[in-house]
């Protein structure tokens, strides 16, 4: 082979090689931990040190001592999301689900990135958990919520009432507001306008905890309190009765404040249990005219086709989400699954059985998904780091003006006369 | 402040320092952030194909920087800049003559009032100002922009800056408005023959930048500067024209490659020397034509493991009217690989090595050809936080 063309072929696989050359694994092999104790201990700011040595206490199942290390970390380079967001995971799996909030929200405000996207399944994941731990603390006036929309167009649900001592139909009244919820957010998302990524429709799990921190007082002045602590304008509340053995009635009475004037409107839905399963959508049409439909400039939404759920379905749905809310999140995954196979196109029972799943991952997998994805968003970083300062490094140093050379025309070529002496080296100077 | 924005926040304070404190060109890749040290050493050689066309036959300089940035506050952060250089230009007849010393030491301040960063720095008159003609002649061709040297001036009389900049965000937009402003003492740049004083400048900024997302980058801006005539025994002697940058770049990862795309333009107006009868001419200054400026660079960052290796190609090219124009292709390989001291924080060493070649067309139809080398070394030490 001519020696040029080995000289290519070498320099080929060596690209190759660099090519394919991988990053070191999340978790050190045991003979690196001491040197990464040794590197972490002279600089918290090394981000990959200081999760990959956690990640090595939580393989150990120290799990302390790693979540301890993240918040020490975090507590020194407070800017350093990876660091954030795995206090989050920390502080989930310790059954801090508000301290993990904070967290995630952190995060998930942040530029996209694989880690915000992260950060806020996570926070859907906790949903339930942290709806509960809130609701108290809205009640209590320790905190505010802060919409992005005009609060008048905030809308609050808590879930449907099922009317009497019947099981089932409670089951029923769950789900119906599952899906009535859902339409209703992804209707708002669409047809308001004001960026709320939310559509301006409030958890309902949160709704409805606050509702129950409310206390026994009557429908209206209920709803008018949820409202106030929920810087709601409208609120739904929604109710399930029974006619007959097929036929159920949904009674819709909505509060809005017009002006600071309160109006109250109801309305009833009868329908058949198995005709609201197959196409949730007549319950979910009226909802909407009642609470949104009247607001300048929104559009009637094209709502979601039906998907086939039906009346076993929905009750897998119902239980999960009674199961989810008693924080019994594994046995609420199996019914979800259970609802799935009945229902497969049913968007809410796979968006609930995927969130039980996401909620179990930190608890149940470990947590090297989140260690992964961590490791992997402070190493690009990194290399974003070291790419954005090269334009200082490479912007061409045009911008000091040379005086002397400027001025008598010598900062250039072919303008390089010697009138003093030159010291010969190699021959005679010019 | 994301973890991006306060990257990027460093980088921009230190575009700041570099340009307020006489450090025009930064020596190496790697940024000084607070609480750094830097050390750096350059060398670069160029040899000219065609000595007879362009009137020299050989140029070389070897400059060496130390930067320290200390936070006294929050707010407020310190520190200072020292560097020296020695260039030597070979003739045509193979004759050299050597111009080196100190550039004028800089201490600077950079504080954050609020959305306001202000900058200002203090240029000690202590650099190696003076010299023989012929050393006069090899500092000049320093600031030949053709040459991506380390350093563009030696001493020139100290004297003190000042920048203030409004950074705005809205939708996702970063808009920057700056303004500064750059004042120099009298130096005698052939002995004590006369005094020079450059002219005052006033420069008005504007940046616009959007991160697409974490990995994704693109900004515009440039700058726009007037200075006051330069003054010789108290008169008006030379007006070096309005000059003016615009640049734009976008940097982007793709998995463990990051890549920077960058391109400038710099134009520099006609100097001209007062109407006769205005003012005493100084002998041998003249007008000067009017010269442009354009470079596009493209880097590379690729992560081997966990050290990267990075790739550095740039054109740049300059025409001064009716006088010449050149063209310099710049190829650079280095690395950042991480060493250890026995200090608390993090230091880095990052060698790079880089080949020159290009085309001079000069004055009267003569042409050479350019080719160079260069090498350097930065250490860089980042205090543990």
């Amino acid at each position: 082979m001519p020696r040029a063309s080995a000289r290519r072929a070498a320099f080929v696989v060596m690209v190759a090689l660099a090519a394919c050359a991988p990053s070191p694994p999340l978790t050190p092999a045991p003979g690196e931990v001491e040197g990464l104790e040794a590197r972490v201990s002279r600089s918290r700011s090394d981000a990959e040190g200081v999760i990959r040595l956690a990640a090595a206490r939580w393989a150990e199942r120290d799990r302390t001592a790693a979540a301890r290390m993240i918040e020490d970390a975090a507590a020194v380079v407070p800017d350093q999301p990876a660091y954030v967001m795995l206090r989050g995971a920390g502080r989930e799996s310790s059954g801090d689900y508000l301290g993990a909030r904070t967290d995630y929200l952190e995060i998930a405000g942040g530029i996209p990135s694989p880690l915000t996207r992260l950060a806020a399944r996570r926070i859907e994941a906790i949903r339930g958990r942290t709806a509960r731990l809130l609701a108290p603390v809205l009640v209590q006036g320790g905190t505010s919520l802060r919409h992005t929309l005009d609060p008048s167009v905030v809308v609050a649900m808590p879930r449907f009432e099922a009317e009497g001592n019947d099981p089932a139909l409670e089951r029923l009244a769950l789900a119906a507001t599952e899906i009535v919820h859902r339409d209703l957010r992804i209707a708002a998302r669409q047809g308001l306008s004001g960026g709320d990524p939310e559509g301006g429709v409030l958890d309902w799990e949160l709704a409805d905890a606050t509702r129950g921190e409310v206390g026994p007082i009557g429908d209206v002045q209920g709803m008018r309190a949820l409202a106030g602590f929920l810087s709601a304008g409208r609120v739904v509340q929604g109710s399930v009765v029974r006619e007959s053995s097929e036929s159920i009635r949904f009674e819709l009475v909505v509060l809005r404040s017009i002006d600071g004037v309160p109006d109250i409107e109801r309305d009833t839905v009868v329908t058949t249990t198995a005709a609201f399963a197959a196409d949730p959508r007549v319950v979910s049409r009226r909802v909407w005219e009642m609470v949104l439909g009247a607001i300048e400039g929104s559009v009637r939404p094209q709502f979601v086709p039906a998907s086939g759920a039906t009346e076993a379905a929905l009750q897998s749905l119902g239980e999960g989400l009674e199961r989810m809310m008693a924080g019994e999140e594994a046995p609420a995954r199996a019914l979800f699954a259970r609802g799935v196979e009945l229902a497969p196109d049913n968007a809410a029972l796979s968006t609930r059985l995927t969130e039980a799943e996401l909620f179990l991952a930190v608890s149940e997998a470990e947590a090297l998904p989140l260690g992964t994805e961590a490791l992997d968003f402070v190493r690009r970083v990194r290399t974003v780091r070291a790419l954005s300062s090269h334009d200082v490094g490479n912007a061409p140093s045009v911008a000091l003006r040379n005086g002397v050379g400027e001025a008598f025309g010598l900062d250039r070529l072919g303008a390089q006369v010697f009138v003093d002496i030159v010291i010969p080296t190699s021959g005679s100077g010019r | 402040m994301t973890y991006v924005q306060h990257v990027m926040g460093s980088r921009r304070a230190l575009t700041l320092v570099l340009a307020l404190g006489g450090w025009g060109a930064a020596i190496g890749p790697a940024p000084v952030a607070a609480q750094d040290a830097r050390l750096a050493v350059v060398h670069q050689e160029y040899t000219f194909a065609d000595p007879a066309g362009v009137g020299l036959s050989g140029y070389a300089m070897t400059a060496e920087e130390l930067t320290v940035v200390v936070p006294v506050q929050d707010w407020l952060s310190a520190g200072t800049a020292i560097r020296m250089g020695r260039a030597t230009l070979t003739s045509e007849g193979g004759g050299q003559v050597v111009h080196s010393g100190l550039v004028d030491p800089t201490v600077f301040a950079r504080m954050r009032l609020g959305i306001v960063r202000i900058v200002g720095a203090l240029s000690l008159p202590a650099g190696a100002s003076t010299g023989t003609s012929d050393e006069n002649v090899v500092a000049a061709l320093a600031g030949y922009e053709l040459l991506p040297l380390p350093m563009r001036r030696w001493g020139s009389g100290g004297g003190y800056a000042a920048e203030i900049a409004v950074p705005l965000r809205s939708a996702g937009i970063e808009v920057e408005f700056s303004g500064s402003v750059r004042s120099h003492g009298e130096f005698e740049p052939f002995g004590s023959v006369f005094e020079y004083q450059l002219g005052r400048e006033l420069r008005a900024g504007l940046r616009v930048g959007r991160q697409l997302n974490v990995w994704s980058r693109v900004e515009v801006g440039g700058w726009a500067a007037v200075t006051d005539p330069d003054i010789s025994r108290r008169q008006e002697v030379f007006d070096p024209g309005r000059r003016v940058l615009l640049y734009g770049l976008g940097a982007f990862a793709v998995r463990r490659t990051s890549v920077l795309l960058r391109a400038d333009v710099y134009q520099r107006g006609a100097g001209a020397v007062p109407p006769p009868g205005t003012s005493t001419p100084l002998p041998g200054v003249t007008s000067t034509p009017a010269r442009g400026f354009g470079a596009v660079t493209v880097e590379t960052s690729t992560l081997l493991g966990s050290i990267p290796l990075t790739t550095h190609l740039q054109a740049r090219a300059v025409e001064t009217t009716g006088e010449e124009s050149a063209a310099l292709a710049v190829l650079g390989i280095g690395t950042e690989i991480p060493i250890s001291l026995p200090v608390p924080g993090r230091t880095f060493l990052s060698p790079r090595l880089s080949v020159m070649s290009g085309d001079a067309n000069v004055a009267d139809g003569y042409e050479s050809g350019v080719t160079g080398w260069g090498v350097s070394a930065v250490v860089r030490w980042e205090a543990g936080r």
